[in-house]
């Protein structure tokens, strides 16, 4: 399974730089990756939310600018563990519950790099946070709700336990 | 300690995540050394033939080969006006050139952009020329409309490219009617910023191009427009708001621009001699 999750976050990895771009509505664009690294630590649990978020961060940081090498991996490793306490915790069949799991790591997940990307500018921060991390996450929500309908769809019945088998 | 050792052992989790946290704060902290810029290439490298196939998939075969064709001789003919306006303008200030020095003809290596900065802000892409196309750090990558960034790692087959959206790439420009200098840099992840000042010459509508100092961009290329004119809050400059003039949204053609005067990057572009081709 590790494999497979290794493998879904490389794919994911690859279409965010590669058609993302293609897919942007006014400059805005959903994360693939987020949504992968939340669905594998909900899968998988802490430690390999940790493992699994520092190296997808540390490949993003490879692509980025090298004055932000280290940031990716820090917020994508604080996600993965974050969302990985989920694994026992979280009521995963519910839509609403996994929605909200979305949100709150997104929204967390870009407070904290805004503010260590702009050195503390809380300005910046706030400026960026409502211009384009909001619709982001609107739109990342929205491209999530469609996976889960292709991946996880059962006699017109939305729910996850095909995501989340016990 | 067997006793740290075991709790450790036990709360794998919390020993994983001070791990990682550890290790990117010490990344975030230490200036980019030859071991890092090797795993980055090496990433970048691994990455390139996948990232290359998977950027064909909203494009067109054919329709793509004659685009290309087509942008590149649409480049040549931009940059040659360019210089050409940059060169009437500079006639009309001084009036003679019987000593002129012009930059060197330039060669252009056609690349195509592969992939794309994954993080939140828009500062590096990949592009698919490297070592192998004579591409070389700190050359100059444009699009048609103007400037876009400089070569800041390059691979055997790829390259990374730093736009000038990166809080780090600091370009020197030039008003191009008043001739006003000043550097260009991107302020907080929002906008582009020519810093002057106070009494400098300058409106809302400018084009500002490179200046060519540094050695790193030619001059005379197209970074923006004026769009906005500010004091600053002590009153002893202004900033200038610019709108880059590339499309940083529709990357998809790019050229780096290669020659023997862009090799060091301290050179002054205005002391190369003028060659033959640019004197008729």
């Amino acid at each position: 399974m590790i494999v497979k999750h290794i493998g879904l976050l490389l794919l994911a990895f690859i279409i965010q730089s590669t058609v993302v771009e293609h897919i942007a509505i006014w400059g805005i664009k959903p994360d693939f990756i987020l949504i992968i690294l939340i669905y594998v630590s909900l899968r998988s649990g802490s430690l390999i939310g940790v493992i699994l978020g520092f190296s997808i961060g540390l490949l993003q940081d490879f692509y980025g600018p090298p004055a932000n090498l280290g940031l990716n991996a820090l917020c994508k490793s604080l996600l993965g563990f974050g969302v990985g306490i989920g694994k026992e915790g979280l009521y995963k069949d519910s839509m609403l519950v996994l929605m909200l799991t979305l949100v709150i790591s997104y929204i967390t997940h870009d407070i904290i790099y805004h503010i260590i990307d702009t050195r503390f500018t809380f300005d910046a921060v706030v400026s960026w946070f409502i211009g384009v991390s909001l619709p982001s996450v609107f739109y990342t929500v929205v491209l999530s709700l469609l996976l889960i309908y292709v991946f996880a769809f059962r006699r017109g019945q939305l729910h996850a336990k095909r995501l989340f088998p016990e | 300690m067997p006793r740290i050792f075991s709790i450790l052992s036990v709360h794998k989790q919390i020993t994983a995540l001070i791990i990682a946290v550890g290790t990117s704060i010490i990344l975030l902290s230490v200036s980019p050394q030859d071991q890092i810029r090797l795993s980055r290439m090496t990433a970048v490298t691994v990455l390139t033939p996948v990232q290359d196939l998977f950027s064909y998939i909203p494009s067109f075969f054919g329709l793509r080969k004659e685009n290309r064709l087509l942008r590149k001789e649409l480049v040549q003919l931009q940059l040659k006006n360019a210089n050409m306006q940059e060169s009437l303008l500079e006639n009309d200030r001084l009036r003679s050139l019987l000593d002129l020095k012009k930059q060197s003809k330039f060669s252009y290596i056609s690349s195509e952009v592969i992939a794309r900065d994954t993080g939140r802000g828009f500062n590096t892409v990949i592009i698919n020329t490297g070592r192998q196309d004579h591409v070389k750090r700190y050359m100059a990558v444009v699009t048609i409309e103007g400037v876009l960034g400089r070569v800041i790692e390059v691979g055997p087959t790829s390259s990374v490219v730093q736009l000038l959206t990166d809080r780090n790439c600091r370009i020197s420009g030039v008003v191009q009617r008043s001739r006003e200098q000043g550097t260009v840099s991107w302020q907080l992840n929002t906008r582009l910023d020519l810093r002057l000042p106070l009494r400098a010459d300058i409106r809302i509508g400018d084009r500002i191009v490179t200046s060519g100092l540094g050695g790193t961009f030619p001059p005379g290329l197209t970074i923006g427009r004026v769009s906005h004119i500010v004091l600053e809050e002590r009153g002893l400059f202004k900033r200038a708001s610019i709108t880059p003039i590339v499309d940083l949204n529709r990357l998809e053609e790019v050229f780096v621009i290669a020659g023997d005067t862009l090799r060091s990057p301290d050179r002054n572009w205005r002391d190369q001699p003028l060659s033959n081709s640019d004197r008729q």
